[in-house]
């Protein structure tokens, strides 16, 4: 198709019309997709005046858009193109089964920089009887995921459950946008993973609501107390299907608050991870990259320097996809045996 | 701000009717331009509008004293401002990189000279506002354009509609543009919603559903992939980049018309091309020409002897794959596209010398250049796409070694938006026109039904959250 301002004449009219035009266009998507337009104005951050107004305006439209049935059409659209409604109204971890008991205190704990103790008496997975490993999550998913699953096929006798569900811009935060409950278990139930690799945290930086609707401020007690709670679920969710868990946390940034709040994530995961026992680790990605605690960009590896970064500073390089890949392979080594000598 | 959004929606219809009321007013309508357009790029971070506004001071003083200036001293005032702006450039895009390239040049002869980089990361954007400056203080050098009111240049520079991602405008295109009057009784209003549509469906339908089915997948992890997924991931990566970086173009040409302005065409259906030439022709039309004008012809451009052409034909290309990203993948994708420049010239020389007939002048014959130069193009892609030399080169050995395999992510929607974004390029232009002329018989009530439900449809059969378009990266 060529692009741009072509040549043939065209009818010139005043901007008045634009402006009428956008205006038409604007009122025919608020009024047929109304619920779309509610759950992008729910999408904006907890707490914000933007949201405030924007969920104000869409909200009686909503309902009378719904109550005239001229939300039907979208609808319908959707259906046919196996489109739904990706996030949820009220608190969908809450279905999540009840945490286990706490472990006993001589409990490993995680494998927070990828080693992990060595323990006797791990059995052996064999082609007969692999390890299926479901990858779900935020955006870091799909970077690492599809290089775990390509590294445990190497070994033979670990095989993908199903494709990498990564969702860009998710995260536990925000079940509004996207049910991560629910699509956990139909991941689990379509695949059948007896591993389930889990990443959230990138997008996770923000207020949130609690189980009864009330605001809860980033970083306050009731956030925090929140937040693990939903970690916790999410692992619960797996552990009720007889997976075991890898939790992986979300790497730092170059904004310091803000790799600080994904510390705070980490600590958070660890604790969740912590109560709910042997079949639980959390991965923490902080401490494999930037072992000084410190956000860099640059790893030394046999003495060349290789990047760990894309350029926007945030996601992981190729080299920092392998190295992370690599390490939840090597925690999963700490509760099966397989060969591993060709990836290590 | 990324345009296939609500925020950006509600940014553009605010923006649209105070930008036209304030047209007639100059300055008002400057300022007010640049602030809208600081407000869009300083979204990201707000901290990268004090380095747009710090380019536009310094090309702004510089392109005033190379004007001041005569003779010998215009050239080593422009060589000032020049190496400025690739100081900036290289600061924020190269410079790690370069570090990094001569720490492991050290490093593989065994010594550790302990190189510290930089970590710095990119501002968005970056090149192209950075390549727009230079245009400016070099056609101001040689006599083009004079230096225009730092408030203009100012409005030049950071035009939200081609900030971020191109086209990339020339001073002597938009500066007119700027000065000269516009009458918003004549706005090409269906032309521009035909194309902004046009660009949303190629983005959010076509080149979203393509990354995240096949192409992101695959290039993750090659080894996981058949040779049928690999091969079918390059053609949809071929599609993927021109949907994007094509749909990009046309939301940013549609809002520049809309609000009173002319770009320039960015793509003339590349896929069609019947060699590399033609290619570059038509594959981001205001690099190439930039490229062109600005470097290769002020190398020495064919003017110096076969051999210099060919050194500044593989200069001008390897640069160009540069600019694109500090990654030796890019220099290799800059080379095979400058080798293969090469090669053609080579041809047509060899061709004319012996008095062969033109390859392209049957019907057939054409078609078997298109598909040479497609699927070369392709190959090229690899590279561009993948992060690491290991990357391509796995998705390379997947073609040749993957086949009989299991392909699930072959799917028909898979292929069919592979086959749309390839094949609507070569969809005569004739039907679009036509269709162009019939949108633009509607009135302005039935043109805002037939957006509205356009809009409805794109985000129906678009996949859930929008990726950020590629070239933003560059």
């Amino acid at each position: 198709m060529a692009t741009g301002p072509d040549s043939p004449p065209r009818r010139q009219r005043p901007i008045g019309h634009a402006v009428a035009a956008i205006l038409i266009a604007f009122a025919v998507v608020i009024v047929l997709d109304a619920d779309g337009m509610l759950s992008t104005a729910r999408q904006l951050p907890y707490g914000s005046t933007r949201r405030a107004v924007a969920v104000a305006l869409m909200r009686p439209v909503a309902t009378v858009t719904d109550a005239l049935y001229l939300n039907r059409p979208v609808q319908w659209m959707e259906r046919a193109v196996g489109k739904r409604s990706l996030g949820v109204s009220g608190d969908p971890f809450a279905s999540a089964p009840n945490p286990p008991p706490l472990p006993p205190p001589n409990n490993p704990s995680s494998g927070g920089s990828g080693t992990t103790p060595v323990r006797h008496g791990k059995p052996r997975l064999t082609p007969a009887n692999p390890l299926r490993i479901l990858v779900a999550g935020d955006s870091l998913a799909g970077d690492f995921g599809p290089l775990l699953q390509e590294y445990g096929t190497r070994t033979g006798v670990i095989e993908p459950a199903g494709q990498v569900d990564f969702r860009i811009g998710t995260g536990l935060a925000r079940p509004d946008v996207f049910d991560w409950p629910r699509e956990l278990r139909e991941d689990i139930a379509a695949n059948h993973p007896n591993m389930v690799v889990l990443t959230f945290g990138l997008n996770d930086d923000q207020p949130m609501t609690g189980p009864t609707g009330n605001y809860l401020a980033l970083g306050s007690p009731g956030w925090i107390a929140e937040y693990r709670r939903r970690v916790g679920a999410m692992m619960d969710i797996a552990l009720a299907a007889g997976a075991k868990v890898i939790y992986v946390s979300p790497p730092l940034v170059p904004d310091h608050a803000r790799s600080a709040r994904y510390q705070q994530i980490a600590t958070l995961i660890a604790q969740a991870a912590a109560r709910r026992g042997p079949d639980v680790r959390a991965f923490n990605t902080g401490k494999l990259l930037d072992p000084s605690g410190r956000y860099t960009q640059f790893a030394k590896v046999n003495g060349q320097l290789v990047a760990l970064r894309r350029s926007d500073g945030v996601h992981l390089s190729a080299y920092a996809d392998q190295r992370m890949a690599a390490s939840v392979l090597r925690t999963i080594g700490g509760w099966y045996r397989f060969p591993h000598h060709h990836i290590f | 701000m990324l345009f296939p959004t609500v925020t950006f929606a509600v940014f553009f219809a605010i923006v649209l009717p105070l930008n036209w009321l304030l047209l007639p007013r100059g300055r008002v309508w400057s300022v007010f331009i640049i602030v809208a357009s600081y407000i869009f790029y300083g979204w990201w971070d707000p901290r990268f509008v004090l380095l747009l506004g710090g380019m536009t001071l310094w090309n702004q003083l510089m392109a005033v004293v190379i004007d001041r200036a005569e003779g010998r001293a215009r050239s080593a005032r422009l060589a000032i401002a020049v190496a400025g702006d690739l100081a900036v450039l290289g600061y924020f895009k190269y410079a790690d990189f370069f570090l990094v390239s001569v720490h492991n040049g050290f490093a593989r002869l065994g010594l550790d000279v302990g190189v510290p980089v930089l970590q710095v990361t990119l501002p968005i954007g970056v090149s192209f506002f950075t390549f727009q400056a230079l245009s400016y203080v070099i056609d101001v050098k040689r006599g083009i354009v004079r230096p225009a009111p730092l408030i203009d240049f100012a409005v030049y520079l950071s035009f939200f509609p081609h900030l971020i991602a191109g086209p990339i405008v020339r001073a002597r295109e938009l500066l007119p543009q700027i000065f000269g009057r516009h009458d918003p009784r004549r706005v090409d209003v269906s032309g521009a919603f035909f194309l902004i549509v046009s660009g949303l469906f190629k983005k959010v339908v076509l080149s979203d559903l393509l990354s995240t089915r096949i192409v992101d997948p695959v290039f993750a992890a090659p080894s996981l992939h058949s040779g049928l997924e690999t091969l079918v991931a390059v053609y949809a990566y071929a599609a993927q980049i021109y949907c994007d970086f094509s749909g990009y173009t046309d939301i940013a040409i549609g809002l520049a018309i809309l609000l009173g302005f002319r770009f320039p065409q960015n793509f003339d259906a590349p896929y069609t091309a019947v060699g590399f030439r033609d290619f570059w022709r038509r594959w981001h039309m205001t690099l190439s020409r930039f490229l062109r004008d600005y470097l290769y012809i002020p190398l020495g451009g064919n003017r110096m002897g076969r051999l210099r052409t060919y050194l500044n034909l593989m200069a001008t290309m390897l640069l160009g794959g540069l600019w694109h990203g500090a990654s030796w993948t890019f220099v290799i994708w800059g080379g095979m596209q400058g080798s293969a420049l090469c090669g053609e010239h080579l041809w047509m020389e060899e061709r004319d010398r012996r008095g062969w007939q033109e390859l392209t002048r049957s019907r057939a014959r054409r078609w078997v250049a298109r598909l040479l130069t497609f699927n070369l193009i392709c190959l090229g892609w690899i590279f561009f796409r993948a992060g690491s030399m290991a990357t391509a080169t796995a998705v390379l050995g997947r073609l040749v070694h993957g086949w009989g395999e299991p392909s699930p992510l072959v799917t028909r929607g898979v292929l069919a938006a592979t086959i749309a974004g390839i094949g609507v390029q070569y969809v005569p232009a004739e039907w679009f026109t036509r269709l162009k002329a019939a949108f633009a018989q509607l009135g302005p009530v039935q043109m805002g039904f037939a957006l509205g439900l356009s809009l409805l449809v794109i985000s129906v059969l678009g996949p859930s959250g929008v990726a950020p378009f590629i070239y933003y990266a560059f």
